[in-house]
């Protein structure tokens, strides 16, 4: 049970920074839905704090906006609006694809984006999308009563499992990314069930090709490792290459060592790379250019696999 | 290691024995027929989620002439009710509702010997249904509300009737096991389609074809329910369920933890019902709840072999011990291949 | 306790009150309002029953600090209908029996509502994605779907609403009849009143203090901290038990509250009652146990040594053996073609029926201790209740609740005894509920078994013989492991006509969560053991599966395992049906997948690829 004498909730950055100041033993809670869970028993079991504040309706938080190269989110945005919103459908492709899989439509309702990406769990879902975005986080910084805003690259952000680059009394205000509407995207996934699923393994692909050729092409994976990751061989290795079955193997086999899981190692390796071949493929069905013959790549993918002695 | 979604099918048969295992087994149950053509039906039974009430209301309906939305059953409470045991061993239909029809046709019997009286009539000759009686090749026929008026009112008689169900059991020879476990059994068979992704070794059950005898089905509804429901709690057991245990401690003690099936993980469920009654009891009925779920784990089992050739002998079958099959298994054919 | 002042829209209702200021909505609601249509299943937002609407949104009331929904407007269950003025939704939840328990009803309702309001026009993939946040563990979801797809068409008047008001039945008899359920309106609507939706006056809530240790001996209590604390009424353990302490669906050994040692992480040892449920919680925190640890037990092969013993005064861990022995295997194996040997496991299951355990006790007017509770046996439980409370019979009485689901779970008696404790000694209403974490740790589960099988069979796939050994971890308690093991002894061998059988069950003491009475009871391991096994037969053998099981499936006037003679026998009958029913395409069990013929049909659903709505129009413009 989570209990709590207070619960404030602010309404600008600017009352967030005085109500930090001005009151001890707080938390910093966005949409609960992380939170609540934890203070059960066999987790954090009973926790008190005299206040809670609930940064959820600071109004900088809550912002989405379009540019022609650009994307900036609010840390407040909702994964039902990331999900349903129709210029992030259009621009993200990427981040609705994660909103599907992402708990259920209640909680996304309540889930805020900056709320998943400050608690840094090895299998959050949209920190894979956000890095396939190049996503910078934007900080704000309390010193006194004034408000600091500080850019980090998602990688610079995220530490370590559940650890982040954030002062006692900082905040995510937003997040800025790339505006990849040219871009195909794939969301690959598995746990045990298709919903209210913890992942195991999850991977994120943006690419473009172009004269079929790998124009660009992010991957990020969460669930094997510590800390979600950009799989950037696999990228510099087929950037500017060919599409083919040969090209996409190889590239599948060159960073299965990122995987540094407690457990069932064998098996999230296994998935990677199947993850990786797949979401390719997948990201590439999606692109309109008729001169991939997609069939005879995955017909080629397969006998080649069948040669893998692993 | 492939990447191609295949599917398979498998089947299996099973069977199961109702009520009480290897041992007597009692329900008794009381029955009036009540002002407005209603009736009162009062027993210990448990309503687990089943539709039990609703099959004793259809039972004593069907015995008294009354329609089932007129029976009012009353709280199960070991100190207002008979006793009817408990709710388990795919024992309450039989059980019970064998109970409900013996009370209800005593006191049926109570009214109609009274209406016979007012009619001059053969009782032989009275019916009663869905709300109305009446006495064949006659044209007397009236309301329930009318001829329990006239059974209260004019003979002084309040149609009541008090009756128990026994089925017949015997313990099983310590040594041999032999015995008469159950007087009824009933007999199933399902058929699972599966479609396992050999990249991740997924399995998504996609349909469950299940045909099961049930003696007579009360409420076919409500059989189909029972089916279904029992279906994908084999489901769960078959494919995500565990309560793990590590040195005496569980890791999955939260329902984010302990996986259970979704909405989206359910298979599309096709039931036959076969009606085989049971000889020995006034109704015909057996059992559906527990032998419903008996051949889904090991029909999902024989699928995913069949569509990807790796047969799972420990449940549950997480994608983790498919792909490691799969791998197996490619090993092994790799090997061969290159002797 | 500090509180907050509330000012929000409730149902229609402009609601100013002071309140607990951590409370959750659903708290809020249940708690202050009595809207006990919103249930709580697992209190993490893991199972949809406390589903409720904020400003036209649906969300998880558990996961919501109710001053975060200050000043919003909400609407629960209650505010879509009643048992006489039913929604569409609910009137087609009623229609197809949609509701079995109906715990996880109230939330599915609400879940259904929020989806045809987004999307009237919703198709089944996007009723069932929308849908996917709430558990039901009854109905396998099949006559939910229906049901929401029913009253989408209804909404968009493609289907008369007068099919509300039909079902079939055939000429006079009601008998075969798909009578609606008589209590679903009550369920579809929230009405119903389990055992946590209810109160009394000058009640007591109830909290237990449970073991950490899976062995060990209990050398200390000390409560006297725990009872000093302001809101605390008493507490119990085990020496205040007035009777003979033991109960147990088969055996009875196991004690209300630990004695002298505990068996099991989870087991009961201190019960308090206390004003609110907080303070009795915060009482827990100021019990101290002094322990000694034992060796414990957690394979039950190691349990067959006997070298630990989890009950000392049994002298073996063995619960139960049950043997079936009918002709010689040795001359069955010998006359066999081939045969077959394997080993096959199954897992421990949690029943999690959604309303986790609940019960109020009282004493009544005439010194009656009585029991509320949602128990599959309360005749078993009142006859255990007044040896335990050394109290006659008729002055033992139990109530059954409303059952949310009990599977074999709701058999064993596990809590109801501290609830009679407290109310003899307070002479007050005594309330208790689990939350989902507590009911997991400390319930029965399915009987977790190895199994190793040897059959043999003749070329035509007659079986001349089979012997199966199966092991079954029971757990610390006896449970229901004794008459689990006989259903999996007598009924394992599956529905075939067997001349030479030896059959083995044997369930066994450990340091494990006991296993106890679940749905289908032994038989759904030792089946699914002889299911495979008939699939590698049919394999072997190159025989169909349908036509491997015809050879050996039992007729009337056949033999059973344990030599009783059939009266009717409709395996024939029933494999014939099935097989028609899925089309079947014939073939041995030879993985034929890719080249079946019978795949694909429009009775399977569609492979779940998620996001058919991405696909869709439904989309939002935010803010
Ligand atoms: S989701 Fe709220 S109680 Fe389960
Ligand atoms: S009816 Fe859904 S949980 Fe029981």
């Amino acid at each position: 049970m989570l209990k709590y004498d207070n619960y404030y909730i602010p309404k600008t950055l600017k009352e967030y920074a005085k109500m930090c100041n001005s009151i001890g033993n707080y938390r910093i809670v966005a949409g609960c839905t992380d939170t609540m869970p934890w203070a059960r028993e066999g987790r954090a079991g009973d926790v008190y704090f005299k206040n809670i504040i609930d940064v959820s309706k600071i109004k900088e938080l809550n912002y989405m906006k379009f540019a022609k190269k650009n994307i900036s989110l609010g840390a407040a945005t909702s994964f039902q609006d990331i999900f349903l919103d129709k210029k992030i459908r259009k621009n993200l492709k990427i981040l609705p694809q994660i909103s599907v899989w992402f708990a259920d439509d209640q909680i996304r309702e309540q889930a805020t984006l900056g709320g998943n990406i400050v608690n840094a769990s090895p299998a959050a879902d949209s920190t894979p999308a956000l890095l396939s975005l190049n996503a910078k986080v934007i900080i704000g910084v309390i010193k006194g009563d004034k408000i600091i805003k500080k850019t980090l690259t998602l990688k610079e952000f995220v530490r370590g499992r559940n650890k982040v680059a954030l002062g006692k009394k900082d905040l995510v205000i937003g997040f800025d990314m790339d505006n990849l509407n040219d871009y195909q995207a794939c969301f690959e996934k598995v746990g045990h069930r298709r919903s209210l699923v913890i992942s195991t393994v999850c991977v994120a692909c943006v690419l473009k090709v172009k004269n079929n050729k790998f124009e660009d092409i992010r991957i990020s994976v969460s669930g094997v490792c510590e800390i979600p990751q950009r799989l950037l061989k696999v990228e510099k290795f087929l950037i500017g290459k060919q599409v083919s079955h040969k090209n996409i193997f190889e590239a599948s086999l060159l960073e299965l060592n990122v995987i540094n899981s407690r457990t069932r190692k064998d098996y999230r390796k296994q998935v990677l790379q199947n993850f990786i071949v797949r979401s390719i493929l997948k990201s590439l069905e999606k692109n309109t250019s008729k001169n991939l013959n997609l069939n005879f790549i995955k017909d080629n993918l397969e006998k080649e696999y069948l040669h893998v002695r692993n | 290691m492939s990447l191609t979604k295949k599917r398979g099918r498998g089947m299996a048969a099973a069977w199961y024995g109702i009520a009480r295992t290897a041992a007597m087994d009692q329900a008794g149950a009381w029955a009036e027929i009540d002002d407005g053509g209603t009736a009162k039906i009062v027993t210990g039974v448990t309503e687990i989620g089943e539709g039990i009430l609703t099959v004793l209301a259809q039972v004593a309906a069907e015995e008294l002439g009354v329609k089932p939305e007129n029976v009012m059953i009353g709280e199960n409470d070991t100190s207002r009710s008979p006793e009817a045991a408990h709710a388990g061993a795919t024992r309450q239909t039989y059980m019970i509702g064998n109970a409900v029809a013996l009370a209800c046709r005593q006191a049926k019997n109570k009214l109609f010997a009274q209406i016979a009286k007012e009619w001059n009539v053969d009782i032989q000759t009275l019916k009663a249904h869905d709300g109305e009686i009446w006495s064949e090749g006659t044209n007397y026929r009236i309301p329930m509300s009318e001829a329990i008026k006239i059974c209260k009112k004019k003979y002084g008689v309040v149609p009541v009737g008090g009756e128990n169900y026994t089925s017949h059991h015997t313990g099983l020879h310590p040594e041999d096991g032999s015995g008469k476990p159950w007087q009824a059994y009933v007999f199933g068979g399902q058929v699972a389609e599966v479609e396992v992704d050999t990249a991740t070794g997924e399995v998504q059950l996609l349909g469950i074809w299940a045909c099961h005898d049930v003696g007579r089905a009360i409420n076919p509804k409500g059989v189909e329910g029972q089916v279904e429901g029992g279906v994908v709690q084999a489901v769960g057991q078959a494919l995500m369920e565990n309560f793990e245990l590590d040195n005496g401690k569980t890791s999955s003690g939260n329902l984010a933890k302990y996986i259970l099936p979704t909405s989206l993980d359910v298979p599309k469920v096709k039931t036959k019902i076969v009606e085989d009654p049971d000889p020995l009891s006034p109704l015909g009925a057996k059992g559906i709840g527990e032998p419903a779920m008996v051949p889904t784990a090991p029909a999902i089992m024989n699928a995913i072999y069949d569509a990807v050739g790796v047969r799972i002998k420990s449940l549950p079958a997480t994608p983790e011990k498919i792909l490691s099959a799969l791998r197996e298994k490619q090993r092994k054919s790799l090997n061969k291949s290159l002797n | 306790m500090s509180e907050i002042k509330l000012n929000l829209s409730i149902n229609g209702k402009n609601i100013k009150r002071s309140t607990k200021s951590h409370y959750r909505l659903l708290d809020f609601l249940r708690e202050d309002l009595d809207l006990t249509g919103t249930k709580e299943g697992c209190g993490a937002g893991e199972c949809g029953t406390c589903s409720v609407f904020v400003n036209g949104k649906l969300i998880k009331s558990c996961l919501m600090p109710v001053a975060k929904v200050n000043g919003s407007k909400i609407e629960t269950v209650e505010s879509l209908g009643t048992p006489d003025k039913m929604s569409e939704v609910q009137k087609a939840f009623c229609l197809t029996g949609a509701s079995q328990c109906g715990f996880c009803i109230p939330g599915m309702v609400m879940a259904a509502t929020s989806t045809l309001r987004n999307n009237p026009k919703s198709s089944l993939e996007e009723i069932k994605e929308e849908m996917g946040g709430n558990i039901c563990r009854c109905t396998g979801y099949q006559k939910i779907f229906e049901a929401v797809e029913i009253a989408r068409d209804v909404i968009n008047k493609k289907q008369n609403k007068n099919v509300f008001d039909k079902y079939y039945k055939p000429e006079n008899s009601f008998i075969g009849a798909n009578v609606k359920r008589i209590d679903a309106p009550s369920k579809v609507t929230g009405n119903l009143k389990y055992a946590a939706d209810m109160k009394m006056q000058n009640m007591l809530h109830m909290q237990v203090l449970r073991s950490d240790r899976p062995h060990a001996k209990i050398k200390k209590i000390d409560l006297s901290k725990a009872l000093k604390l302001k809101g605390v009424v008493t507490a119990v353990t085990s020496d205040d038990v007035p009777g003979i302490d033991n109960f147990g669906v088969f055996v009875e050994d196991q004690p209300v509250l630990a004695k002298n040692k505990v068996r099991y992480v989870g087991e009961a040892i201190v019960a308090v009652a206390a004003e609110s449920v907080e303070i009795a919680k915060e009482a827990l925190s100021k019990i101290k146990i002094i322990y000694e640890d034992l060796p414990c037990l957690f394979k039950s092969e190691e349990a067959l040594k006997n070298k630990i013993l989890i009950h000392e005064d049994y002298k073996t861990n063995v619960v139960k053996h049950i043997p079936i022995r009918k002709g010689n295997i040795d001359e069955g194996f010998a006359k066999a073609d081939v045969i077959i040997e394997d080993d096959f496991s199954t897992q421990p299951v949690d029943h999690a029926y959604l309303e986790p355990m609940a019960g109020i006790s009282y004493v009544d007017q005439d010194g009656v201790l009585t029991i509320v509770s949602p128990s599959q046996n309360i005749t078993h439980h009142r006859h255990m209740m007044a040896k335990i409370m050394n109290l006659p019979i008729h002055k033992v009485r139990f109530i059954m609740s409303p059952v949310g689901g009990g599977f074999g779970g709701k058999e064993d008696m596990i809590y109801q005894g501290m609830l009679a404790l407290l109310a003899m000694k307070t002479r007050l209403p005594i309330k208790y509920v689990m939350s989902r974490e507590e009911d997991i740790v400390s319930t029965a589960k399915r009987h977790p078994t190895k199994t190793h099988y040897k059959m043999g069979l003749l070329n035509n796939g007659k079986i001349t013989a089979v012997e199966i050994k199966t092991l079954s971890d029971g757990g610390a308690y006896g449970c229901s492991t004794e008459g689990v093991m006989r259903k999996a002894a007598i009924l394992g061998a599956g529905p075939y006509h067997i001349e030479n059988l030896k059959m083995d069950t044997i369930g066994v003491y450990t340091n494990n969560t006991p296993s106890g009475a679940f749905r289908s009871f032994g038989a759904l391991q030792t089946e699914f053991a002889t299911e495979s096994m008939m699939d590698l037969a049919s394999e072997k053998l190159n025989l169909d599966p349908f036509e491997i099981r015809r050879v050996n499936a039992f007729k009337k006037g056949d033999l059973t395992h344990t030599k009783q003679k059939l009266n009717s026998a409709s395996i024939n009958n029933v494999l014939d049906e099935l097989e028609k029913l899925c089309k079947w395409d014939k073939g041995s069990s030879n993985h034929r997948g890719e080249e079946r013929k019978d795949l694909n049909s429009s009775d399977n659903r569609e492979s779940c690829t998620l996001g058919a709505r991405l696909e869709t129009n439904r989309s939002r413009v935010s803010k």
